[in-house]
């Protein structure tokens, strides 16, 4: 009688721990596999924060309307640079007035068509320019993004009435390095050459002076503005078959720029590292950026149904607007084109500096705009659901093996054998 | 005399269990493959965090801090979802040896996470900071403190270079918090 009631208890407890652990283990096995899955693609989550600040005092300027992008690309298989197709899609507007920081909504990648996403400061307001221009951009290559956010700042400068010098020299260290393996290119000639006259202003071989120190070169700034007139540029004398320079797509020459910064107090000496790309198929490559090439990446698709609905808003203002943001758009290319380096080598550099003497500001709104809270983060793992459900399966397993032993069948086969 | 028995009769003798019997064994068989089931989930998902913790680190900047045994990649972002598998690093925050670099991850009285041993901090502990070139940048720890979880100047700039990590205290009201300098 006694081993009849406990075997019922047995049998009870069994049913209900079969239940509780079966349901929890449901909750767990879809929290894994959200969880595996977010671990195997973190750096596809297309997503932008945008801030448009003074390069001075790196305050937020209010009233700037600013526009997220798509420019779409093909790839060019002779040269591996991508040429934009002129086809622009508007994601999504906003004004500076009513966000210091934009944080875009996710958005699907897909191999098939790629694009660069840019985020266009259209109307600078007066007072402001960026290096000469009424329109400021900054862009993400979405071959080449890492994180699940990227942050941009598009920094305006103050027109200034020529109080800083308008004519000056300056000096550029110049590395030229492979840019998968980071190695310098061996035996390479080069020269730094006035893009105007034509003049020679600096020759020498990277095997025998990996770390060119070109000084005396000279810049002349328009008024009002910071528009360099005196171009430079390294002519490679020597281009091995198999290179070109990175993002460019250029052959023969990699342009130098300069550009005033108050940030960094008119600093006249500046690193210019030149990447070129190797076009060898089996030529090696950096493994981060081969995590990332459009054949890997998966697709996702926008989180919720408010985003969604946002971006086909989006899309239909862009509609109306259509032919204007289609100008626009190829005269931006152009200019991406030809003096795009400047861009890019500039947010690249000064992101890394700057990024820092805004962190007091920028933290704050930051952790606001990703709706969560202000607060530091909860990083306790106390929870003691795992080990519960652990010791259920232990008790589970036992008590399973208990009524296996106790029904009496196996022993009655082993008898019967 | 004792004689063999016939296929018949051993078909005859199994006829014999009772219902209830065959009840208890076959709940307990299902008992435990839910068990083991249970388990082996739990396996796999160790062995999957584990192995997914290698690729991050291989790919990733990285943390390390060699006499608290403390080794962890580090992911843009300090939301849960990153949190869950590396330490983040704040948004906006500092950049590789320049600013103040801030880190927050994990810790548990319960589970093997990446800061569980960062409340043994002490000054002067070495503190490595990898991108993901793996060029290291090295910090020495100036202090240790705790604070509460609304007390965000710890992620102001304060003009230096320093890196600064942060996790929960043991019962998740507060957050230890250790400063490294850089050397």
């Amino acid at each position: 009688m006694k081993q009849k009631i406990f075997g019922r208890l047995i049998s009870f407890a069994a049913a209900f721990c079969m239940m509780t652990t079966a349901s929890v283990m449901c909750t767990e096995a879809t929290a894994f596999a959200a969880d595996s899955q977010s671990t195997d693609e973190p750096e596809n989550a297309l997503r932008f924060e945008v801030y448009v600040i003074d390069e001075e005092t790196r305050q937020p300027i209010p009233n700037v309307t600013v526009r997220l992008e798509k420019r779409y690309f093909t790839e060019l298989p002779s040269s591996g640079d991508h040429e934009y197709t002129g086809e622009v899609e508007v994601l999504e507007t906003w004004n500076t007035s009513y966000a210091e920081v934009h944080l875009s909504v996710a958005y699907e990648y897909t191999p098939e068509k790629p694009y660069d996403v840019f985020a266009v400061a259209y109307d600078i307001p007066d007072g402001y320019n960026w290096y000469g221009e009424k329109t400021a951009y900054v862009w993400w290559n979405c071959l080449n993004v890492y994180s699940t956010l990227e942050t941009g700042h598009i920094r305006l400068q103050k027109d200034k009435d020529a109080d800083f010098p308008v004519v000056g020299t300056y000096t550029k260290n110049i590395r030229v390095v492979d840019v998968d393996t980071h190695e310098l290119i061996p035996n390479l000639d080069c020269a730094v050459v006035n893009k105007s006259t034509g003049e020679e202003i600096y020759r020498w071989n990277t095997s025998q002076e990996p770390l060119a120190v070109v000084s005396g070169l000279e810049y002349r700034f328009e008024d009002q503005t910071l528009k360099n007139t005196i171009e430079y540029e390294v002519r490679f004398l020597n281009m091995p078959e198999n290179y070109i320079v990175n993002y460019m797509g250029l052959k023969d020459y990699s342009p130098i720029y300069y550009w005033w910064s108050w940030y960094e107090s008119g600093k006249t000496e500046h690193d210019e590292p030149i990447e070129l790309y190797n076009t060898d198929p089996d030529a090696p490559r950096d493994p981060m950026i081969e995590t990332t090439t459009p054949e890997e990446t998966t697709s996702f698709t926008s989180s919720t149904t408010t985003t969604t609905t946002a971006a086909t808003d989006i899309t239909t203002t862009a509609t109306s607007e259509s032919e204007s943001v289609t100008t626009t758009a190829a005269t931006d290319i152009t200019t991406t084109a030809t003096s795009g380096s400047e861009s890019v080598t500039t947010t690249t550099t000064t992101d890394a500096a700057t990024t820092i003497s805004e962190s007091a500001s920028i933290t704050t709104t930051t952790a606001a705009t990703n709706g969560t809270d202000t607060d530091l983060p909860q990083t306790g793992n106390n929870s003691k659901t795992n080990i519960l459900i652990a010791v259920g399966a232990l008790l589970l397993t036992a008590a399973g093996a208990w009524a296996v032993a106790s029904s009496g069948i196996l022993r009655r086969k082993e008898d019967e054998q | 005399m004792l004689l063999p028995a016939s296929s018949a009769e051993k078909k005859m003798s199994s006829k014999t269990y009772t219902k209830k019997q065959w009840a208890l064994f076959i709940t307990g068989l299902i008992a435990i493959i839910i068990g083991v089931s249970i388990l082996g989930f739990f396996g796999i998902r160790k062995i999957n965090r584990e192995y997914h913790k290698q690729k991050l680190m291989r790919e990733n900047p990285v943390l390390e801090i060699s006499e608290l045994h403390i080794k962890a990649p580090v992911l843009e972002g300090t939301d849960q979802s990153v949190l869950s598998k590396s330490a983040g690093h704040f948004i906006g925050t500092g950049d590789f040896g320049k600013g103040n670099y801030c880190i927050a991850g994990h810790s548990s009285t319960l589970y093997k996470e990446y800061f569980n041993n960062l409340s043994d901090a002490e000054a002067g502990m070495t503190i490595s900071l990898y991108d993901k070139e793996k060029n290291h940048y090295d910090y020495t720890v100036s202090e240790c403190f705790i604070v509460e979880p609304n007390e965000t100047w710890i992620l102001d700039d304060f003009g230096d270079t320093r890196i600064t990590i942060i996790t929960c205290t043991d019962d998740g009201t507060q957050r230890f918090v250790v400063v490294g300098k850089k050397k």
